[in-house]
């Protein structure tokens, strides 16, 4: 029995500090990162666990190399972002991680040539934004329609910190996707 | 439990072998021993209700409530875990271990986990494939099978793991270290002590069917996955699942399971079913056309499933020689046999399909005669008709094949016709004379 409630408070620990850690390191991205727009195109899939949430596909989701060689697929990476025009533009695509600058982890989704150029496809660990059941085929929709007015631009609010990213938010024009 | 039925009881009084008092007594022994027993039925209705409730709580969750705030999303992912933790913690601090209660805590706090992690993700959008989460999942929960000796989270950790194999063994074209099913490994790994205890166990438990059924079969979705190599031959995937049925037969075999029922032997019933759907699709020719086949330059070594094939095979050679029942019983050998005829074919005779097509009609003959002689020496109608069924099978898969002239297939059909006739009654007479001869 002793062994038993040891054995069981360990496993309550364990099952209080991966959920803590996880909320912990993501509001210190939120407390003290620095915010980037990234362009996004919105889908609606459905996790059967998570919910409904919209799948985000990234303007800033491919980058030309000059050796695609160098890179394989599920390949874990850093990318340098840089501000372009108030957006998120990738600066460099890197393997070892910087000591400085805005940074995220991302990991390369394929390898490709287009037009001569070598070109690496990203998967970022933000492409995912969770809304309420009955808004996020809406969303889809809301992006759609905002496709005929060019003055209005899909954007993902990232926070980024040290390599860690938190999506804040999505917005179509300046309104929050959720509320459109 | 075995019980005298109060007629019995009467009889036995009024044929004076017990007076009333004896009699007053078995009965009061057997109400009490019922009245102490746990009422099965009840347990497993409360089993059912815990894993509805946890499921509900998922789903409820999986909503994505926007009239809540961030602090309530995040206090409400962690009540059911508080909840769920405090009642596990409860059963075990009170000695409850095993019970119905430590079963529905377990449950709930299984379903609790899951609800967490996923209410944490929802708020911070996290990203992440389904096979991670339940990695996670698996991980975190599946020290309850032993802590509260929990049976129905011992077989959902198993049906998760299942899962998780199925997601990144058939579900990824990547040839990555990620795509090999560690996690379900690792499980069986875990799980089987606990298994091996209620097999043990003199009490057979609801969910002990449960898992002789559950393990077999999830044995049989995920081998498939453990190839991560893409360009692997499908002639591999027949020989390590004609491997898994012959261990399944074999393991079918062991007094654990033989001591019950044969619709409660799992092991036996899909072993069996197994080894005969592989031979008769290759008594047909469909898979042994256009391929040309070199075994000499194919490096069979850099397959994962070949490996677990030697695995398997080493198993099944274990059980044969290690075991006189098996080692001396020709009608096993026979079935087991049916591995090494596989291989022996495929390595010589691949690309002469005649020849091949041929031994494995025959293999299929030799097995099927094998039961209508185990059946007829034995006095069982169940397992000669089943060796006529297959007989009847052959002979309706070779119906369509348009090679044999029609005499020769009319005739298969007759005498496999006449066979099962003439078998029937000549048993059922033989048991008739017995009879006879009894009285």
């Amino acid at each position: 029995m002793r062994i038993a409630l040891i054995v069981f408070i360990v496993l309550v620990f364990v099952q209080w500090l991966l959920p803590g850690t996880m909320i912990w390191s993501r509001e210190r991205v939120l407390e003290i990162g620095k915010e980037f727009r990234f362009i996004v195109a919105p889908l609606d899939p459905e996790n059967p666990f998570k919910g409904r949430y919209i799948r985000l596909d990234f303007q800033a989701g491919t980058h030309i190399v000059p050796d695609g060689s160098k890179f394989t697929t599920n390949e874990p990476v850093y990318v340098l972002l840089e501000d372009s025009a108030g957006y998120a533009r990738i600066k460099e695509v890197v393997k070892v991680e910087p000591k400085m600058g805005d940074y995220v982890e991302a990991s390369i989704i394929a390898v490709s040539v287009r037009d001569g150029n070598d070109i690496i496809w990203l998967k970022y660990p933000f492409e995912e934004f969770y809304m309420e059941e009955f808004k996020a085929p809406v969303a889809e929709e809301v992006y759609q329609k905002s496709l005929s007015d060019s003055t209005k631009v899909t954007y993902a609010l990232v926070s980024v910190y040290k390599g860690d990213a938190v999506l804040r938010n999505v917005f179509v024009g300046e309104r929050p996707i959720s509320v459109e | 439990m075995i019980r005298l039925p109060k007629k019995e009881l009467d009889e036995l009084v009024a044929t004076g072998v017990i007076d009333e008092v004896t009699a007053k007594r078995i009965e009061e022994h057997y109400e009490a021993k019922r009245k102490a027993a746990p009422n099965k039925l009840a347990i497993v209705l409360w089993c059912v209700g815990a894993v509805l409730i946890g499921t509900g709580i998922v789903l409820l969750i999986a909503h994505n409530w926007d009239e809540l705030g961030k602090a309530t999303k995040t206090l409400l992912a962690f009540i059911p875990l508080l909840i769920a933790q405090a009642l596990c913690f409860y059963v075990i601090k009170k000695r409850m271990v095993p019970s119905a209660l430590a079963e529905i805590g377990s449950i709930l706090l299984f379903f609790a986990v899951a609800t967490n992690i996923s209410l944490v993700s929802q708020i911070y959008n996290i990203s992440g494939t389904m096979a991670d989460f339940l990695r996670t999942w698996t991980l975190l929960t599946i020290p309850l099978v032993y802590v509260l000796r929990s049976q129905v989270v011992a077989i959902l950790v198993l049906c998760l793991a299942t899962w998780q194999a199925c997601l990144v063994g058939y579900g990824t074209s990547y040839n990555t270290p990620d795509t090999f099913p560690w996690l379900y490994v690792f499980s069986l790994i875990v799980l089987l002590p606990n298994y091996y205890w209620q097999l043990k166990s003199p009490n057979t438990s609801i969910s002990l069917h449960f898992q002789n059924w559950l393990l077999p079969l999830s044995l049989v979705i995920v081998l498939g996955a453990f190839e991560v190599n893409n360009s692997a031959p499908y002639e591999l995937y027949f020989v390590a699942y004609l491997a898994l049925f012959v261990m399944l037969y074999l393991i079918g075999r062991l007094p654990f399971y033989t001591r019950h029922q044969l619709r409660l032997n799992p092991f036996l019933i899909l072993g069996l079913a197994g080894i005969l759907v592989i031979l008769l699709a290759w008594s047909y020719d469909l898979l042994w056309e256009d391929r040309v086949w070199d075994i000499a330059t194919l490096n069979l070594t850099r397959f994962v499933l070949f490996w677990v094939s030697i695995l398997m095979a080493g198993v099944i050679a274990g059980f044969i020689v290690k075991t006189p029942e098996n080692r001396k019983n020709s009608h096993v050998l026979i079935i087991a046999s049916s591995l090494l005829v596989f291989i022996v074919t495929l390595v010589f005779f691949r690309n002469a399909s005649t020849i091949g097509l041929l031994i494995i009609n025959l293999w299929v003959l030799a097995f099927s005669i094998s039961f209508i002689r185990r059946g007829a020496a034995s006095d069982d109608l169940g397992t000669l008709n089943f060796g006529i069924l297959i007989i009847a099978v052959l002979a309706i898969l070779r119906f369509f094949d348009d090679k044999i002239p029609f005499v020769v297939r009319g005739s298969f059909f007759l005498l496999t016709g006449i066979a099962f006739f003439a078998a029937n009654y000549f048993m059922l007479q033989k048991r008739k004379q017995k009879k006879t001869l009894e009285l």
